[in-house]
C-alpha cells in the first residue's frame, strides 16, 4: 500500500509509473508451474539497459512481496542473464528477444512498437496517460497467462506467433 | 360490557362470530408470519445478492483500478444499470477516494463520509430499506480499494408484500369459505334448537300438549327431539288427568249429591256472574220451599224424602228454560235464576209453571206422599243488585207467600219487609230453639167447680229467646207450623208435660195441646204411646186438646187417629170450641171428652145475656152429649158464680192462677187446697149436684 501511495505521489515521475505499471502487469500474469516465483526464492524483476529512474523506482520495490514471494531487482546486461528472471523490463534498444525462446519471461518496453515486435508487453503514453499494448501470442509461446482484466484494459492485443528474430 | 351483549346473542351468531373471528385471527396471523419470514428472507437475499455482486465487481474492477483506467472502471459499474435494486456503486482506490462511481437512473452518490464509513467498516448494513455492501479488491493478495454497493431492499420488500397480501386476502377468502360451512353446519345443529325453543314456548303460552314437533334426523337433534316428543306426551298424559280430576272436584264442589242440581256454592257463583251484567240482562231469582218436607222426611224415611227431592228437582228443570239454572240451596231449599226477564208477568207465568208441577201428591215406593212448595220472586236489578240483598228479599217473598198459605208465589214488595223479616227471624231463633233450651213449659191449674179441687192441668209452651226476649205463643206456634218445626215442638211439649205430670198425685191430670198440623200429618198414636211408655204416665192421666180447624179439614185419617188415641185411653178435648166453624156436625162423629168454652165467651157472660144464652147451650149440648165443660179465661168471681150456675164443670184461668212453673206446682197446691178447705164440703156437694 505504502509502495502503491508512493507511485502515486509520484505521478509526474514517469519512471515510478512504470514501476508501478510493471508491478501491476505481473499480479495479473500467470507463470507456468515450473516457473512460478513461489517455487523459487523470489520473484526476479530484472532491467535491461540503464535507466537509474527506473532502477530507483525498481529498487524501491525490492523485498515487496508479489505472488507470494519477496520482490529481487538485479540489472541484465546480456540475454543470456535473462534466464531466470520473471519480468524483463527493456529500458534500451538492441536487444534480440528471439534469444529467450519459450522462456516464461514477461518482457516490458515503453520502446515504441515493442509489443509488436516480440514484446509481451509494450507501454504506450497517450493523451497523458500511461497504457499498454499486448501480444497474446508471445505470452502464450512463452507459457505465461495474461488475465483478461489485463488483455480488456490493453489499448491493442496482439496476436503473433511467437518472439521472432529482430532487435530493438 | 361486552360479555353482556355475547350473553344477549343468539347461540347461532355467537358460533358464526367465534368461527368467523378464528378464521380472521388465523389468517392475520398467517399474513404476519409469514410477512415477517418474507421479510427477513427478502432482505437476506438482497443482501446476499448484493455481496455476490459486489464480489463480482470487485473482481471485475481490479484491473482497471490497478492500471488507473477510471474508464474502464465506470464501464464495469455501468453494468450495473441492469440490476435496478442497486442505488449506487463506488469504486474507491488505495486512498478510499471515488475512484469510479455509478447512480442509479442517473442520481447522485451521497455524501463522501457516508461512502468512507462503509469502506472502512467494510461490513454489510442492515439499517432501513438500504443495504450497504462493501467488498475489498484484492490483486495479489493485497487490498487495492473498496466497492460499496448500495442496495435498496424496498423493491424486493414491496413485491414481497404483494405476495404476503395476496396470502392474506387467499386466507382470507379461505376463512370466509370455512365460515360459511361452518355457519352451514351450525344452522344444522343450531336451527332445529330455536324451532324446539318456539315449540316449548307456544305450548307453555297455549296449553296445547297434543302439540308434537317432527324430524327424520337420527343424529343428537334427532334424540332431543325424540325426547321433547316424549315429554310431550307425559304432559299431555297428565294434562287429561288433571282436567278429570278437576273436572270431577268441579263437580263435586258445585253439584248436589242428592239431585244432581247445582249446590248453594254454585248458586252462588252464577248469582254473581249473572249480577256483573245485570244491566244489560235483567233476571230474577226464585226461591222455594216445599211444604211439609220435613214431615215426609220424619213420617216417611229420608229414602223417601232423597227421592221426594229428586222428582222436584227434575221438575224444576223441565220446568226451567235452557239458560235458567236451577239449584238445590240445602234441605229442602231450591233456588232458580231466571235469565234475561224484566217482566214480572213473564216471571209470574213461569212461578205459576212451578206452582202447577210441584202442586199435586206423587207416589214414592207406593205411598202417596203430598207435596207442595211456595215460591219468593225477586227481580234483578229491581229487587237489589247485591247477592246477599237479593236472596234475603226472595227470601222474604217466599215467607211472604207461606204466610199467605201454602202452594202460593209471591213477588218482594218493600212493604213486606218488616213483618216478614220478624216471621223469618221467628223461624230462624225456633229452629234451634230447643236444642237451646229456650222453651218451656208451664202449666195451668185446671179446678172443678162444684169441688172447687184441682184436677189437672194445661200443659202451655213459652219461649224466651235471648234477643227477641218472650215470644206469644200463638205467634210462634204460627211460625212452627209454617216452618214444619211444629211436630217436633209438639212431641217435645208433650214430652215435658208427661215427665212432670207422673210426678203429681195420681188423680192429678195434665192436658196437651195438638197443631192441627201435627193431627194431620204425625202418627199421633205412636208418638203418644211412645211417650207415655217412656215416661210411665198412664193414659188415663193424659188429654189432648185440638182445635176445630182439625175437624174442619177432616179426613178419614184424622178421625182415625183421633180414635186410636181414644182406644188408648187418651182423653180428648175441643179446645176454643164456638170460635171457629160452628158447625155441630162433627160433634156427633167424633166422641171428645171435654169441650173448652173459649175465653171470648167467658168475658162476655157476665155483661152480655145473649152470650149467657149461648154458654147455657153449650153447657146443655154438652150434657146431652156427655162431655164435660171446661171454661177458660175465668178472671172474677162473678165469671165464675155465673158459670156454676150454667153448670159448667170447671175452670181455668188467673181467678185460680196463671200458669206456674214446674217448682211452682207444689207449693200452689199446698196453698190451694189450704185456702179451699174451708168450702171443700160446698164445692164437693156442688159438684154432686153439677
Amino acid at each position: 500500500m505504502l509502495v502503491w501511495s508512493d507511485v502515486a505521489q509520484a505521478a509526474p515521475d514517469e519512471s515510478a509509473v512504470q514501476a508501478a505499471f510493471v508491478l501491476n502487469f505481473a499480479k495479473f500474469t500467470e507463470w507456468p508451474p515450473a516457473g512460478q516465483p513461489a517455487r523459487q526464492s523470489a520473484m526476479q524483476l530484472c532491467q535491461f539497459g540503464v535507466r537509474d529512474e527506473l532502477t530507483q523506482a525498481f529498487r524501491a520495490l525490492e523485498g515487496r512481496s508479489l505472488q507470494g514471494a519477496p520482490i529481487q531487482w538485479r540489472k541484465v546486461s546480456r540475454l543470456d542473464e535473462a534466464r531466470g528472471c520473471h519480468v524483463l523490463f527493456v529500458a534500451e534498444a538492441g536487444l534480440s528477444l528471439v534469444q529467450l525462446g519459450g522462456l516464461p519471461v514477461l518482457t516490458v518496453s515503453d520502446l515504441p512498437g515493442f509489443a509488436q515486435q516480440g514484446g509481451v508487453i509494450g507501454l504506450v503514453r497517450q493523451s497523458g496517460r500511461l497504457r499498454f499494448e499486448v501480444n497474446r501470442g508471445v505470452a502464450q509461446s512463452a507459457g505465461l497467462r495474461l488475465s483478461a482484466d489485463l488483455l480488456s484494459l490493453a489499448m491493442t492485443v496482439f496476436d503473433g506467433s511467437a518472439r521472432h528474430e529482430g532487435t530493438l | 360490557m361486552i360479555g353482556r351483549v355475547l350473553h344477549h346473542m343468539s347461540l347461532r351468531t355467537k358460533l358464526s362470530l367465534v368461527v368467523i373471528a378464528s378464521t380472521l385471527m388465523a389468517s392475520l396471523l398467517l399474513f404476519v408470519v409469514v410477512t415477517l419470514l418474507e421479510y427477513h428472507e427478502s432482505r437476506h437475499r438482497v443482501e446476499e445478492r448484493a455481496q455476490g455482486l459486489a464480489r463480482v465487481l470487485a473482481l471485475n474492477v481490479r484491473a482497471p483500478l490497478s492500471f488507473e483506467d477510471a474508464a474502464a472502471a465506470r464501464r464495469v459499474l455501468d453494468g450495473l444499470g441492469a440490476v435496478p435494486e442497486v442505488r449506487w456503486a463506488a469504486l474507491l482506490d488505495a486512498q478510499s477516494e471515488v475512484f469510479a462511481s455509478y447512480a442509479f437512473k442517473a442520481g447522485v452518490l451521497p455524501a463522501k463520509l457516508d461512502i468512507h464509513r462503509w469502506a472502512v467498516t467494510t461490513e454489510k448494513s442492515a439499517a432501513g430499506p438500504l443495504v450497504y455492501t462493501a467488498e475489498r479488491v484484492l490483486v495479489d493478495g493485497a487490498v487495492v480499494g473498496h466497492l460499496v454497493l448500495c442496495t435498496d431492499t424496498a423493491p424486493a420488500f414491496s413485491a414481497m408484500l404483494a405476495e404476503a397480501a395476496l396470502v392474506l386476502v387467499g386466507a382470507a377468502v379461505i376463512g370466509l369459505l370455512a365460515s360459511a360451512a361452518a355457519v352451514k353446519v351450525q344452522d344444522g345443529m343450531v336451527l332445529p334448537i330455536a324451532r324446539l325453543a318456539d315449540v316449548m314456548h307456544e305450548v307453555s303460552r297455549s296449553h296445547l300438549y297434543t302439540t308434537r314437533v317432527e324430524t327424520h334426523r337420527r343424529d343428537e337433534v334427532g334424540g332431543l327431539y325424540d325426547g321433547f316428543n316424549l315429554l310431550l306426551g307425559e304432559l299431555e298424559a297428565r294434562d287429561v288427568v288433571l282436567s278429570r280430576q278437576q273436572a270431577r272436584l268441579f263437580t263435586l264442589a258445585h253439584t248436589d249429591a242428592v239431585t244432581g242440581l247445582s249446590n248453594r256454592h254454585h248458586f252462588r257463583l252464577q248469582l254473581d256472574e249473572a249480577l256483573t251484567r245485570v244491566s244489560q240482562h235483567p233476571f230474577a231469582i226464585l226461591c222455594l220451599d216445599l211444604d211439609r218436607f220435613k214431615m215426609v222426611n220424619d213420617a216417611l224415611g229420608h229414602d223417601v224424602g232423597d227421592l221426594l227431592l229428586k222428582l222436584v228437582g227434575q221438575r224444576l228443570t223441565s220446568v226451567a228454560r235452557q239458560a235458567d239454572l236451577v239449584a238445590r240451596l240445602g234441605g229442602d231449599e231450591f233456588a232458580m235464576i231466571v235469565q234475561d226477564v224484566s217482566d214480572p208477568l213473564e216471571v209470574r207465568s213461569l212461578a205459576d209453571r212451578v206452582l202447577a208441577a210441584l202442586c199435586a201428591s206423587v207416589d214414592i215406593e207406593g205411598l202417596t206422599v203430598p207435596m207442595g212448595v211456595s215460591v219468593g220472586v225477586a227481580m234483578a236489578p229491581r229487587d237489589g243488585s247485591q247477592p246477599d240483598l237479593l236472596l234475603k228479599n226472595a227470601d222474604l217473598a217466599l215467607y211472604g207467600a207461606k204466610a199467605g198459605g201454602r202452594g202460593r208465589a209471591c213477588f218482594y214488595d218493600i212493604g213486606m219487609s218488616a213483618g216478614v223479616v220478624r216471621r223469618l227471624q221467628l223461624e230462624r231463633a225456633l229452629r234451634s230453639a230447643i236444642t237451646l233450651e229456650q222453651l218451656s213449659v208451664v202449666f195451668q191449674p185446671q179446678v172443678d167447680l162444684a169441688s172447687r179441687a184441682v184436677t189437672g192441668f194445661e200443659a202451655l209452651v213459652r219461649w224466651r229467646h235471648p234477643q227477641l226476649g218472650d215470644v206469644r205463643p200463638d205467634e210462634f206456634i204460627a211460625v212452627a207450623e209454617d216452618a214444619g218445626l211444629i211436630n217436633e215442638i209438639g212431641a217435645w211439649v208433650l214430652e215435658q208435660a208427661c215427665r212432670v205430670a207422673v210426678t203429681w198425685a195420681p188423680h192429678l191430670s195434665v192436658a196437651v195441646n195438638l197443631s192441627a198440623v201435627q193431627v194431620m200429618t204425625q202418627d199421633l198414636p205412636l208418638l203418644v204411646g211412645r211417650v207415655l211408655a217412656e215416661t210411665g204416665l198412664s193414659a188415663g192421666r193424659l188429654e189432648v186438646e185440638i182445635t176445630e180447624s182439625v175437624l174442619l179439614n177432616e179426613t178419614e185419617a184424622t178421625l182415625a187417629q183421633l180414635h186410636a188415641l181414644n182406644r188408648m185411653g187418651v182423653r180428648i178435648a175441643l179446645d176454643d170450641f164456638g170460635t171457629g166453624y160452628s158447625s155441630m156436625a162433627y160433634l156427633r162423629r167424633f166422641p171428645f171428652d171435654k169441650l173448652k168454652i173459649d175465653r171470648c165467651f167467658v168475658k162476655a157472660l157476665t155483661a152480655e145475656s145473649d152470650t149467657r144464652v149461648i154458654v147455657h147451650a153449650i153447657i146443655d149440648m154438652a150434657a146431652g152429649l156427655r162431655m164435660k165443660t171446661l171454661a177458660e179465661g175465668v178472671e172474677c168471681e162473678a165469671e165464675m158464680a155465673a158459670l156454676r150456675e150454667e153448670g159448667c164443670a170447671e175452670v181455668q184461668g188467673y181467678l185460680v192462677s196463671r200458669p206456674l212453673r214446674v217448682e211452682a206446682i207444689g207449693p200452689f197446691l199446698a196453698e190451694w187446697t189450704a185456702s179451699q178447705g174451708a168450702t171443700a164440703e160446698t164445692g164437693e156437694a156442688m159438684g154432686v149436684v153439677g
